[in-house]
């Protein structure tokens, strides 16, 4: 299992043995860099918790203000589109108001930070 | 009712996706997009599920991710990707992040009926490869 650290700060380079995230990690993160260069990337659930199993998603709450102007389905489009649509990878795509407003407030977007791995 | 006459599973978990795949359309029509987004995945995960259990000859894993359940069925390239949109759209509609508001404000007709488009090719493909019940 990698270094975990809180998602509030920024962790140190993530080594993970899970497969998912390591193809996270390697493959798929350099698109998301590019495609949205993101604020923020945060990974959660039960694969960085170690207590996933093999059909469990990996969770990925994005933050970029390439994703203001969209819904929230042509974002997951977007996501999909840039990373070659990851059938195990669950994106939680937001604009960086949406993140603010929504850390503050009892959401997802709050247990990711609390629980999560923060990676940018 | 004897073992003889008590229908296969996968075929009561097919008469529920065909089920589920109707009241999709009804919500489609009654204008309630984002519980058309949960019916329409809801269509595909069972009939998905029918054809796992006829090629393993136990229960799916459990799980909503169609798209993975699809490829692992070895299914064409589109209707994988058929399945993992309506996972999408699930999630995004029924355990929603609230990011841009509720499902039932954010969800309109082009998303359902694309939804409706694409529980239709899954359970189409399915139904190709299910034995007489």
């Amino acid at each position: 299992m990698g270094t975990h650290a809180p998602a509030g700060s920024m962790s140190p380079p993530l080594q993970h043995q899970d497969p998912v995230i390591a193809e996270f990690m390697e493959r798929l993160l350099p698109k998301v860099r590019q495609a949205f260069r993101p604020q923020v990337v945060v990974l959660f659930g039960s694969r960085v918790h170690g207590n996933g199993d093999e059909w469990s998603d990996l969770d990925v709450l994005v933050v970029s203000d390439q994703f203001l102007g969209h819904g929230v389905y042509e974002r997951m489009w977007r996501f999909d589109a840039a990373t070659d649509r990851p059938l195990d990878v669950h994106p939680l795509c937001v604009t960086p108001d949406e993140f603010r407003a929504q850390a503050e407030q009892p959401t997802i977007i709050q247990e990711a930070l609390r629980t999560g791995i923060r990676i940018i | 009712m004897s073992s003889e006459e008590t229908p296969p599973a996968w075929a009561a978990s097919v008469a529920q996706a065909e089920h589920d795949v109707q009241v999709a359309g009804e919500l489609r029509g009654m204008g309630y997009f984002d519980a058309c987004l949960v019916y329409s995945e809801q269509a595909a995960e069972k009939m998905t599920k029918a054809l796992w259990m006829v090629r393993h000859g136990h229960a799916a894993p459990r799980t909503h991710a169609v798209g993975r359940l699809l490829a692992a069925l070895e299914a064409p390239e589109t209707v994988v990707s058929a399945g993992h949109r309506l996972t999408r759209r699930y999630f995004a509609s029924r355990y929603p992040a609230m990011v841009s508001g509720p499902p039932c404000a954010t969800t309109d007709a082009q998303e359902a009926d694309a939804a409706l488009a694409d529980a239709e090719e899954v359970i189409a493909w399915v139904r190709t490869l299910l034995p007489a019940a």
